[in-house]
């Protein structure tokens, strides 16, 4: 297991966020910095303290520097308290290692790193929702959010998934660290008082800028670029499988293990109905914008039966 | 009563009093509602009725890990991935449905969201 620095301003930012967390009236057990909100099959948390493994529990407490493990076709939500949901999906490995939260001023700084697997992040309430920076790590790049939704992957699932996009094809990758992100919104035309999301992924010297829901960036490897385009439908399937649950499934929150092939199955389907998108998107490197071409997304005629 | 209804009682009641400002931001009080569909797709409706589009998709989402035969909380969310400007979210999320059978009332709730959307095929007869 590869083992990360702790971020050098991790600390102090920890001892923040104990300060700031002790005083809030959110919270019953001081340095809980979320809860264990849904689960599905089999989740482990590791806690910080202690370093033991336990079970993941409905209403659990996840606190700062614990860490959540999943194993195959299992997930776990985490409700931050901040209200913003981090997911974690299908063999994923991830750590809440910075967090402050004053409900007071609404400000927020959080930081998350994801060794392994899939996961989703969904910022917090739309009206009235906390400002501050959020990032996201993961071995290879680092993600800055704004106020948005985004997926990603980590490992082998990543390159899997990215080397049959066209836009990326062969590349050399690191099946360990490979990181896919996805931006899935809010689009520009987002109704309510949301506001379209964006996250920059920075890898390597550069940084890019993902503005459109289901644009990509794929980092192969540490101190490779990210590569930008916009996710295909079997691509976005395949990422969902290790996220979502499907009908096909059944009740009760044990689920089985056929969903990823329903998903995969699905792919197909998907792509046959799709509507067009556009592309846009930048990456910055050293100061300059680069514009960013993705492949044009399969069309094909769409209406009522 | 049993005990495990309880909580879920109680949360239910303190989102439903008048001038309970803040239940809706209590996160125990969410993860109880949506351990049911009902429940779910209540708070959900009442987070879509306040704007909070992001937080009624973070509750369809506990919905379904804990329901994931249930197709009306799949629907809103499919009609909430539209209002947040992912059509093509949306329409993947619709193909995972395949033939389960989906009732007129909330299909047209997708299709206000949605506009033109082709909807899933109703499942043959003699087939499930």
């Amino acid at each position: 297991m590869k083992r990360w620095p702790f971020h050098p301003a991790g600390r102090a930012a920890a001892a923040l966020a104990c300060t700031s967390l002790v005083a809030s009236p959110l919270l019953a057990q001081a340095n809980s910095v979320g809860i264990e909100a849904a689960i599905r099959n089999k989740v482990e948390i590791r806690a910080a303290a202690t370093k033991k493994v336990k079970p993941a529990v409905l209403h659990d407490r996840v606190f700062l520097g614990d860490q959540a493990q999943t194993d195959k076709a299992s997930q776990l939500q985490i409700l931050l308290l901040d209200l913003s949901t981090f997911t974690v999906g299908a063999s994923a490995r991830v750590t809440i290692d910075r967090f402050v939260y004053d409900p007071a001023t609404n400000r927020r700084d959080v930081g998350i790193s994801v060794a392994r697997g899939a996961f989703r992040f969904m910022s917090g309430r739309s009206v009235g929702k906390p400002t501050g920076p959020v990032s996201v790590r993961t071995p290879v790049a680092t993600i800055g959010i704004r106020g948005t939704i985004f997926e990603g992957v980590v490992g082998e699932e990543a390159e899997k998934i990215a080397e049959r996009e066209p836009a990326v094809g062969k590349v050399k990758s690191d099946s360990d660290e490979a990181s896919l992100i996805v931006l899935r919104g809010p689009g520009p035309r987002t109704q309510g008082d949301t506001t379209p999301g964006a996250i920059d992924v920075s890898a390597g010297d550069r940084t890019a800028t993902l503005n459109e829901a289901d644009l990509a960036a794929y980092v192969p490897r540490r101190g490779a670029a990210p590569i930008v385009f916009r996710l295909s439908p079997a691509g976005l399937l395949a990422l969902q499988s290790l996220l979502r649950t499907v009908p096909e499934e059944g009740g009760g929150g044990n689920g089985g293990h056929g969903g990823r092939d329903a998903l995969i199955g699905a792919a197909g389907i998907a792509a046959s109905i799709l509507l067009g998108g556009k592309n846009k998107g930048s990456v910055q490197s050293q100061g300059q914008k680069q514009p960013v071409k993705p492949p044009p997304p399969p069309r094909s005629p769409n209406g009522r039966p | 009563m049993t005990g495990k209804s309880l909580p879920l009682l109680l949360a239910l009641a303190a989102m439903a009093l008048p001038g309970a400002a803040g239940a809706q931001d209590n996160p125990d009080a969410l993860i109880d509602a949506s351990r049911q569909v009902d429940s779910g797709l209540a708070l959900a409706n009442r987070q879509i009725a306040g704007n909070d589009l992001l937080g009624a998709l973070g509750t369809l989402e506990r919905v379904q890990f804990a329901h994931p035969e249930a197709v009306p909380p799949r629907l809103v969310y499919i009609s909430l991935l539209c209002r947040l400007d992912d059509r093509e979210g949306a329409e993947v999320e619709l193909s995972l449905l395949g033939g389960k059978p989906i009732a007129d009332s909330d299909w047209a709730g997708v299709a206000a969201a949605c506009g033109p959307v082709t909807r899933p095929a109703p499942p043959r007869k003699g087939h499930r």
